[in-house]
C-alpha cells in the first residue's frame, strides 16, 4: 500500500470502536485499519473510552449458578479445535503474502475466500467501464467495484453514509487523489465524479449504510434465541 | 487529582497482575477476583446493548473465560484489562447479531499487534463519566447511544430526529472534548 492520505472520519472510527457501525461500513474500516497505524490509535482510544464507560455502568451480578459454572470450566482444557484455529490465524498473520499475493486485506480475504481480484466473478453494470461484485452482508450493502483504467464515472451522490477503500490502482475526484489504502468517507452532501487512473483498473471496496430498519435489528436479536 | 491518578493506575496494574498470574500459574484466585469485578459490568454492558438476560449472562461468562483461556496472549503494555474485555464482549455480541462471524473485527490474536502506546491512556470510568456529564446534552446523547446502545449514526438520527450531519458533528465535538480533557495522548 502506498502512503495513506485519506482516512475514515473520527466519528466513524469512534462508532467502529463502539461496535455501532453497520457491518458493511465496519468491514471497510476493519480493512483500512490493517494498513493504517494512525487510525488504529484512534480506534484504540475509542475502545479505551468504551472500556471506561463499561466499567462505570451500574454492575449487574451474574447468578450464583453462572459463577459456579465458570469455576468448573476452569479445569477443562482448551479444545483441540480452538488451538488449531488459533495457529492458522497466527500463520496467516506471519506470512500474509504466502497465500495472499495481492495483499487482499485479511478481513476481506476471509470473506472472499479468493486470492486474486482478477479471478472473481465480476459483473457488468449499467455504467460503462464499471463492474462490480455484490457481497452478501447482514447489514448494509458491500460491494467490490472495478472501474476500468481511465474511465470517468457519472456524477453521483450517496443516499446515506458510504465508505470506500481503494484496494488497487487509484482515482481522482473533487475531494482529491485516492490511492490503495485510502478511504473516502462520504455522506449525502458530497457529489462526486471519480476518474480512474489511466494506467490500471481501480478496484475499491465500498460499504454503504444499511437502510436501518429497527425491526430488522430486533429480528437479528432474537435469531440466536430461536436457534436460526 | 494526582493522588487519584496513582490510585487508578494501581487498580489497572492490579488487574494486569491478576491476568499475568493466570498466564503463569493458572491462579484461580486471581481469576475469581477479575470475575467478581468485571463480569457484572460486562453483563450490564450487554444488557444495555439489548441482549436478553440469559444471553447476556452466557456471553459474560464466555468473555471472562476468554480471559482465562487466552491470558498468555495478554500484554499489559498493549492494553488495560478493561479494554481487552470490552473488545472481547463487543465482538462476542456483534458475532451473535451477525451471521457472518468476525466480518469486521480482527481476531484477538491479531488485535495484539494493534497499538503500543495504550498504556498511556487512562480508561478510568469515573473520570470518563465526569467528562460525559459536562458535555452538552446532544453530544452526551450521541456518545451514550453509540456505546451503550450500539446505535449507528443513521439510527441515532432516526430516533432523535437530529439530521445525520448533526449526529456526526456532535460525535466529533464529543471526541474533541474527551481529547482535550485527557491531553494529547489521552482519549
Amino acid at each position: 500500500m502506498s502512503r495513506i492520505e485519506h482516512h475514515p472520519n473520527q466519528e466513524t472510527l469512534l462508532s467502529y470502536a463502539a461496535g455501532a457501525l453497520p457491518a458493511g461500513l465496519a468491514l471497510v474500516v476493519g480493512c483500512h485499519l490493517q494498513y493504517c497505524p494512525e487510525c488504529r490509535v484512534s480506534v484504540n482510544a475509542g475502545e479505551v473510552l468504551g472500556a471506561g464507560l463499561m466499567v462505570a455502568l451500574t454492575p449487574k451480578a451474574l447468578s450464583a449458578r453462572a459463577r459456579t459454572s465458570v469455576l468448573e470450566q476452569l479445569d477443562t482444557d482448551l479444545s483441540e479445535g480452538k488451538h488449531a484455529a488459533k495457529l492458522s490465524v497466527a500463520a496467516d498473520k506471519m506470512n500474509p503474502s504466502a497465500s495472499n499475493p495481492e495483499a487482499i486485506p485479511r478481513l476481506l480475504h476471509r470473506f472472499l475466500q479468493e486470492d486474486n481480484f482478477d479471478s472473481l466473478p465480476w459483473k457488468r453494470t449499467i455504467a460503462p467501464g464499471l463492474k462490480q461484485i455484490i457481497l452478501s452482508c447482514d447489514e448494509g450493502d458491500v460491494r467490490l467495484l472495478r472501474i476500468a483504467a481511465g474511465k470517468r464515472m457519472p456524477v453521483h451522490s450517496h443516499r446515506g453514509s458510504e465508505l470506500t477503500m481503494i484496494l488497487r490502482g487509484g482515482y481522482s475526484d473533487s475531494v482529491g487523489k485516492f490511492n490503495a489504502g485510502d478511504v473516502a468517507d462520504l455522506d449525502a452532501s458530497v457529489e462526486h465524479q471519480p476518474v480512474a487512473d489511466s494506467d490500471e483498473d481501480c478496484i475499491c471496496l465500498a460499504g454503504m449504510d444499511a437502510p436501518l430498519a429497527f425491526r430488522g435489528w430486533l429480528a437479528r436479536l432474537i435469531q440466536p434465541i430461536v436457534g436460526m | 487529582m494526582a493522588e487519584l491518578a496513582v490510585e487508578q493506575a494501581r487498580n489497572g496494574e492490579f488487574w494486569a497482575d491478576c491476568v499475568e498470574r493466570i498466564a503463569q500459574e493458572r491462579d484461580k484466585h486471581s481469576f475469581m477476583q477479575l470475575f467478581d469485578y468485571f463480569s457484572p459490568r460486562v453483563n450490564a454492558y450487554l444488557l444495555g446493548q439489548g441482549a436478553e438476560a440469559a444471553m447476556a449472562e452466557d456471553l459474560s461468562q464466555e468473555a471472562l473465560l476468554a480471559l482465562w483461556n487466552k491470558a498468555h496472549l495478554y500484554s499489559r503494555e498493549k492494553a488495560a484489562v478493561s479494554t481487552w474485555l470490552f473488545r472481547v464482549a463487543r465482538n462476542l455480541w456483534i458475532d451473535r447479531l451477525r451471521k457472518q462471524r468476525g466480518v469486521a473485527y480482527e481476531s484477538d490474536e491479531n488485535l495484539a499487534e494493534t497499538v503500543d502506546d495504550e498504556a498511556r491512556l487512562n480508561a478510568d470510568g469515573e473520570r470518563l463519566k465526569a467528562v460525559l456529564d459536562t458535555l452538552p446534552q446532544s453530544q452526551a446523547q450521541v456518545v451514550y447511544k453509540s456505546y451503550y446502545e450500539g446505535k449507528s449514526h443513521s439510527e441515532i438520527a432516526g430516533e432523535t430526529g437530529m439530521p445525520l450531519g448533526s449526529v456526526k458533528s456532535s460525535l466529533r465535538l464529543a471526541i474533541k472534548a474527551f481529547r482535550q480533557h485527557f491531553g494529547e495522548d489521552g482519549v
